[in-house]
């Protein structure tokens, strides 16, 4: 009873201050304008991408009634296979119909798009989640420990910064179908233990040499306990920072591989793209005339991974004392 | 010094056999083989592709196939190509090597000045209209989906002004008469290019030693534009200048779009390290003498601010190798890359792990060249 | 005087400029020498540019594809002799190389020996094996300068005809010291391939002059060329004339040369150079064929809808379509269970409507197909076929029900069974159960993912869909091509369905080769595991016939067959579209199998446009 009563205090303390720096930290943020669009647009495309179930459901009540061939195109609508027979020749241009039009195959874009959103950035976030957790133990650790756990992860760093990922990951294309969930977890994993632990590292370094890390050696605690509690929480900032910039790079990454045709992703904004290009309409005159078969695409791309990045990098001022302003 | 590099150097050989085994057994295990395509003739009967895997070695187990690639590797040897049978996979990298190096040393070369230039511009200025322009448009270009840049660009200036030429790396009407291979023009062209770049690391260590700021331009200045010219005129003079000319004409394009896209990155690292640099003491120091402020800028902050960027160009050098998939796809540059995506499509085993081990050395080199520029003109490393 | 002058310097710069025409490749030949390209490199990249280099004794007509004499004087005379059947053949006596060297029996018994000797001892593979197939072919023998007898262990048109008899002919002269250096060395078939043969003598039309790695090659036009001025003609009547005045050579054959004639060729070359040029992605090429650059393209997939819409726009340009010679298929493993039920097979043939999906979904990109012998092969192939695939010709809803009772009728039952009323399902089929009573968990459908090829993967999701509606529990699985490779000739036949395409020649012995009982083994052609006593029975009557209309007859039987049985759903296959410009050159003609790239684009026919 009486540990509850010392226990809740300390608790709310920590919140208390928690939520104080977090206050601090948004006053800073707040002047980012940058970061702030950055933030604004994925805020967009979160809600965007979470209300694609209304969409097809919207539609059919307002403009898909007519589906005379029978073939139960709409119902239930799969941007996948959502073939419109209504329509004589396809790619169709915007219309009440199809507000983005349609792509070669038939398909709604504007649906493709939506039902993508939640998928890129599941993609982006799982990936760049798993590098941060492996980059940031890997880093803790080695900092901590140094010798032979250093030595092995710096050097295994090594390796696998020699490899172009690019490359690699069209290598890892042919030894298995590249879903979306084990693209995401492929390139987590292979970021995890490349330069990102060389970063962490270094600033589990400074941690390391604080007093604090000595008290607590003092009072005996364990090896696992002075990592997880203590240098990794003051690391987790420059982790945090290092998750946004990954997850731009998992989101290209993974557009590239759809659009080299070597990912086999049934449906990603990349894949859009490369539906466009494979049958012919990323060329010449088409460029302008089948706008709608790459640009709404290609600026979902390029929206939501410069989001993210100015995002990190209004964090980075942040996080890092040695770019804030005087 | 070079106690630091033996160590260095070791390390790094140590490092390039664990790539290349990871490397050999990665491509070794790849599903499918290159035989396969045989399976769409049905033509071919089974004893017909035994007998072809015969001549591809397929027969051998893996693990002596591999013994057998690691001697070779010693003498430099990477083995023999499948889908060109039976040419060298060093032979396919030297024909290649030569067009992918000019194109993206070129281009790299060219961002970063760009990058050098607007980065510091906009440390100076924080949070100016400059800073906060190249930043947001840098950034969109830096995720903006490369094919659709490069498709954009080449229709832009191919198709609608009319002012570049369109794909291909040479026009075949001017080379059909040709008395040499563009191979022997690009290596030239590459020659000359190194020739500059000694005059010019020599004329700055020249001026270095100089006291006086117009001394110093001097040298720099008259010894780069007499190579310059120099190397213009025995251009001209050998008759070749025009094949010369066409692929520089042929590389503007690609240059121009890897530009847009990658010089962002650059600029970002300038625009931090100045303003790293910019809290230093000196630099106040030098404002209050008084001094104009773009000396200051240019001599004081930016000088110091610029070996990050240079290591990082050295080590950004050595990733041309691997980044040009894409690039050299879309603008029909038959480089590595390239060779790389098609040694991939019909599972050119040697070729692709050819590949990737050359990429490693030069990753490799570029970053013991990294190493030894810090440790000679940052004064502050000692080993 | 003044109109001559004009009309003189307009002829000279016509003569001095028009005559070099510029045709795309979209990859770089991997090689330009014939042990390679005809062993272990053949790519079509490089037979576009070799393709014309080499004579062979006899050739397949331009546009209807009749077996001619080519350096060949006139159609072999067959006679048994012993255990051998010896297939006499007459050369031609005008035919030179570009060395000046005279082709002779030599030349032929040489090349035919020598290949044979090289892949009995050697090992020599690819397409040199396949052609001359020492299964068959035993030896060739000179009778006089021009006169070659070819011996066989039996008598058969896709080895003897279409194999030995068409094999390329290599100068003697050139490659026989070549050949003995080679062989003293260690690896003599690499030593060979490796060869530098830009000095080769060649028999064809235009000689190689300039190889620009990475970006062109140039070839010449011989002035000296064999075969220049004369005249073929095919007569609507079957009956094919041949004719060189300049050397007095004349054939006719098939008939009585008389009545309308269907074509009439005369032979160039017509042009000086032709240039290669490569580039590596199909936007490029297809902007250069904009830009005037290029006045073809080579494409072995054809041009993409997209492509086809804009060039169509573009002035100048004419854009023409084909139909090919192949046909993307589901195959059944009918190793397996239910994929074993004829029943079952048939249920899911009548399920695809392939009407709707070429025409609508695809957008007129593809057509449909039934027989595994081609449309576009005319004179093999069965028209009575696609009234005998189930559900030919139905609606949606007869196409269901039909499936159910296929089902039914074999006696699988559902746990929900499917209710269908007019075109809709009411409700949808869950839980099929086997004959044995064993419940059906799923059932993998391979095909190629959408970077591949997007219309098998859309066709792939639209069979899962229509599958699943009424409870056949499909799953479309969209896969790398090498995995699907692997997944059914390495692992092997360790697969449910899969769906992949084949490009076939013109004589359909592939029937025999993707069927017949004896070719399942691990790694050969019968992945689906198609055993049918008296399929193969008449495909041996039909491998064994030397008679083309009997082989025909037998040819008819084996597809029906196979349209009932289906181990195989032949589903559809594309044209082949493809675009030159009207106003840079003349083709000799357009309609033709597969299209001008299957020809070579003709090059010692084609004209530059005044």
């Amino acid at each position: 009873m009486t540990e509850m009563v010392v226990a809740e205090p300390l608790w709310k303390i920590r919140l208390k201050l928690w939520i104080r720096s977090l206050r601090t930290g948004w006053e800073l943020f707040k002047e980012k304008k940058l970061a702030l669009f950055g933030l604004g647009v994925i805020i967009f495309f979160a809600i965007f991408g979470l209300l694609y179930p209304l969409y097809p459901v919207v539609m059919k009540n307002l403009f898909w009634k007519h589906d005379s061939f029978g073939y139960q195109t709409f119902m239930p609508y799969d941007p996948i296979v959502g073939f419109d027979p209504d329509i004589m020749s396809h790619p169709s241009p915007p219309s009440l119909r199809h507000p983005l039009g349609t792509d070669p195959l038939g398909r709604d874009i504007l649906a493709m798009i939506m039902y993508s959103t939640p998928r890129e950035f599941v993609l982006g976030i799982t990936a760049a989640l798993i590098t941060v957790i492996i980059g940031t133990i890997i880093g803790a650790s080695a900092a901590y420990y140094g010798g032979v756990i250093d030595t092995f992860f710096m050097r295994l760093a090594d390796i696998v910064m020699l490899f172009p990922s690019l490359a690699l990951l069209m290598v890892l294309s042919a030894f298995m179908e590249l879903t979306l969930f084990r693209l995401a977890l492929i390139m987590g994993i292979l970021a995890g233990f490349g330069s990102i632990t060389l970063v962490l590292k270094a600033q589990a370094l400074t941690v390391k040499v604080r007093p604090f890390i000595d008290a607590a050696k003092s009072t005996g605690a364990s090896d696992a306990y002075i990592i997880f509690k203590h240098i990794i929480p003051n690391i987790l900032p420059l982790s945090f920072l290092y998750m946004m910039f990954n997850v731009t790079g998992a989101i290209f990454t993974e557009a590239v591989l759809s659009f080299l045709g070597l990912a086999n992703i049934r449906m990603s904004w990349g894949v859009i793209i490369q539906m466009a290009e494979s049958s012919g309409y990323l060329m010449g005159a088409s460029i302008g005339m089948y706008w709608w078969l790459w640009l709404p695409a290609g600026v979902c791309i390029t929206l939501l991974c410069s989001s993210f990045y100015f995002l990190g990098r209004g964090l980075e001022e942040i996080v890092n004392p040695r770019l804030r302003k005087r | 010094m070079l106690k630091f590099l033996g160590k260095r150097v070791l390390q790094i050989v140590v490092l390039l056999f664990i790539y290349v085994t990871v490397v050999y057994w990665l491509i070794e295990a790849m599903p499918g083989s290159f035989v396969d395509q045989y399976l769409l003739n049905p033509k071919l009967t089974p004893e017909i592709r035994e007998n072809l895997k015969r001549q591809f070695g397929f027969d051998k187990p893996a693990h002596i196939r591999y013994l057998i690639y690691m001697k070779n590797f010693l003498t430099l040897d990477l083995g023999i190509s499948f889908s060109y049978f039976p040419t060298r996979v060093t032979t396919i990298i030297a024909e290649r090597l030569p067009r992918t190096v000019f194109l993206f040393v070129t281009s790299t070369l060219v961002s970063y000045v760009l990058g050098y230039n607007l980065g510091k511009r906009a440390a100076w200025k924080r949070s100016g209209l400059l800073d906060k322009t190249t930043t947001f448009v840098g950034i969109v270009f830096w995720t903006i989906f490369l094919p659709l840049l490069a498709i954009f660009n080449i229709w832009l200036f191919g198709v609608i002004l009319k002012i570049l030429p369109l794909n291909q790396f040479i026009d075949p009407n001017l080379w059909k008469s040709a008395p040499l291979s563009a191979q022997t023009i690009f290596i030239r062209l590459l020659l000359t290019a190194l020739v500059f770049l000694i005059v010019f690391l020599i004329a700055l260590l020249i001026s270095n030693r100089l006291k006086t700021i117009p001394a110093k331009k001097t040298v720099l200045y008259t010894s780069s534009i007499t190579t310059i010219v120099v190397s213009i005129v025995i251009w001209i003079l050998s008759g070749y200048s025009t094949y010369a000319w066409d692929i520089i004409k042929h590389m503007v394009l690609p240059v121009l779009t890897l530009t847009l896209y990658s010089f962002a990155g650059s600029m970002l690292v300038m625009r931090d390290t100045m303003l790293d640099v910019i809290r230093e003491d000196y630099i106040t120091t030098a404002k209050a003498k008084g001094l104009p402020d773009n000396v200051v800028r240019d001599k004081h902050a930016a000088r110091n601010a610029l070996l990050p960027l240079v290591t990082n160009f050295v080590i950004s050098l050595g990733f041309t190798v691997g980044g040009g998939i894409i690039t050299e796809t879309m603008f029909s540059w038959p480089g590595i890359g390239r060779a790389y995506l098609e040694a991939l499509n019909t599972q050119d085993t040697p070729l692709l792990i050819g590949l990737l081990v050359f990429t490693g050395i030069f990753v490799l080199i570029a970053h013991l060249v990294a190493d030894v520029l810090y440790a000679v003109l940052d004064p502050r490393i000692r080993y | 005087m003044r109109k001559l002058f004009v009309f003189v310097s307009i002829l000279v710069v016509l003569s001095v400029f028009a005559q070099t025409i510029n045709w795309a490749l979209l990859q770089e030949p991997k090689t330009l020498n014939p042990w390679n390209h005809y062993g272990p490199s053949a790519t079509v990249w490089s037979s576009y540019v070799l393709g014309t280099w080499y004579g062979e004794l006899y050739a397949y007509s331009d546009v209807r594809f009749d077996w001619i004499p080519s350096l060949a004087a006139d159609l072999p005379k067959i006679e048994q002799e012993g255990d051998l059947w010896a297939y006499t053949v007459p050369l031609r006596n005008d035919v030179f190389w570009s060395d000046g060297t005279q082709f002779t029996a030599d030349d032929v018994v040489w090349t035919m020996n020598t290949v044979m000797k090289l892949i009995k001892e050697y090992g020599l593979g690819g397409n040199w094996a396949s052609m001359i197939d020492p299964d068959y072919f035993v030896r060739a023998e000179k009778i006089d300068d021009f006169t070659v007898k070819v011996y066989f262990t039996q008598p058969s048109l896709a080895k003897a005809n279409f194999g030995v008899l068409m094999a390329p002919i290599l100068s003697k002269k050139y490659w026989e010291p070549k050949v003995e250096e080679a062989l003293k060395t260690g690896a003599p078939l690499q030593t060979l391939y490796n060869y530098d043969n830009s000095d080769e003598p060649i028999i064809g039309p235009f000689k190689l002059v300039k190889w620009e790695k990475g970006a062109f090659v140039q070839q010449k036009a011989r002035p000296d060329y064999f075969d220049k001025g004369s005249t073929l003609i095919l007569y609507k009547n079957g009956a094919v004339e041949i004719s060189n005045p300049n050397t007095g050579f004349h054939w006719v054959g098939y008939g009585e040369p008389t009545g309308e004639k269907m074509l009439e060729l005369v032979t160039g070359p017509y042009v000086e150079d032709i240039i290669y040029r490569i580039y590596l992605n199909r936007a490029a090429a297809i902007t250069a064929l904009i830009n005037g650059d290029v006045s073809f393209v080579f494409n072995s997939l054809g041009l993409q809808k997209g492509e086809a819409d804009q060039l169509a726009k573009a002035s100048g340009v004419k854009v023409i379509s084909n139909t090919t010679n192949g046909f993307r298929y589901m195959c059944f493993n009918m190793r397996r269970y239910p994929m074993n039920i004829k029943e079952f097979r048939q249920a899911i043939a009548a399920l695809i409507d392939r009407e709707f999906l070429c025409s609508r979904v695809l957008g007129g990109q593809a057509f449909p197909q039934y027989s595994v012998v081609p449309v576009g092969n005319a004179f093999w192939y069965n028209p009575k076929v696609p009234e005998l695939t189930p559900g030919y010709g139905m609606s949606y809803g007869e196409r269901r029900k039909l499936a159910i009772d296929l089902l039914k009728k074999a006696g699988f039952k559902w746990v929900v069974e499917p209710k269908i009323e007019g075109n809709n399902v009411v409700r949808q089929g869950r839980g099929l159960i086997a004959p044995n009573g064993q419940r059906i968990e799923q059932i993998e459908l391979l095909a190629p993912g959408t970077g591949y090829d997007p219309m098998r993967a859309t066709m792939a999701l639209y069979i899962e869909r229509w599958a699943n509606e009424i409870g056949i529990p499909i799953k479309a699985n969209l896969v790398d091509f090498n995995y699907i490779v692997q997944r059914v000739w390495d692992e092997p036949f360790n697969f449910d369905i899969y769906m992949l395409g084949w490009s076939l020649g013109y004589y359909p012995d592939h029937m025999a080769d993707f069927f017949h009982s004896k070719r399942a083994g691990v790694g050969d052609f019968n992945a689906a595991g198609y055993n049918n006593p008296e399929f193969d029975k008449l495909a041996d009557e039909f491998l064994a016939a030397s008679d083309i209309n009997k082989a025909k007859e037998l040819g008819f039987k084996l597809q029906e067959i196979l349209a009932e049985d289906l181990p195989y759903i032949v589903l559809f296959d594309t044209p082949i579209v493809e675009a030159y410009r009207a106003d840079q050159i003349i083709f000799p003609y357009e309609q033709t199998l597969s299209g001008l790239q299957y020809v070579y684009g003709v090059p010692a026919l084609v004209k530059t446009a005044e």
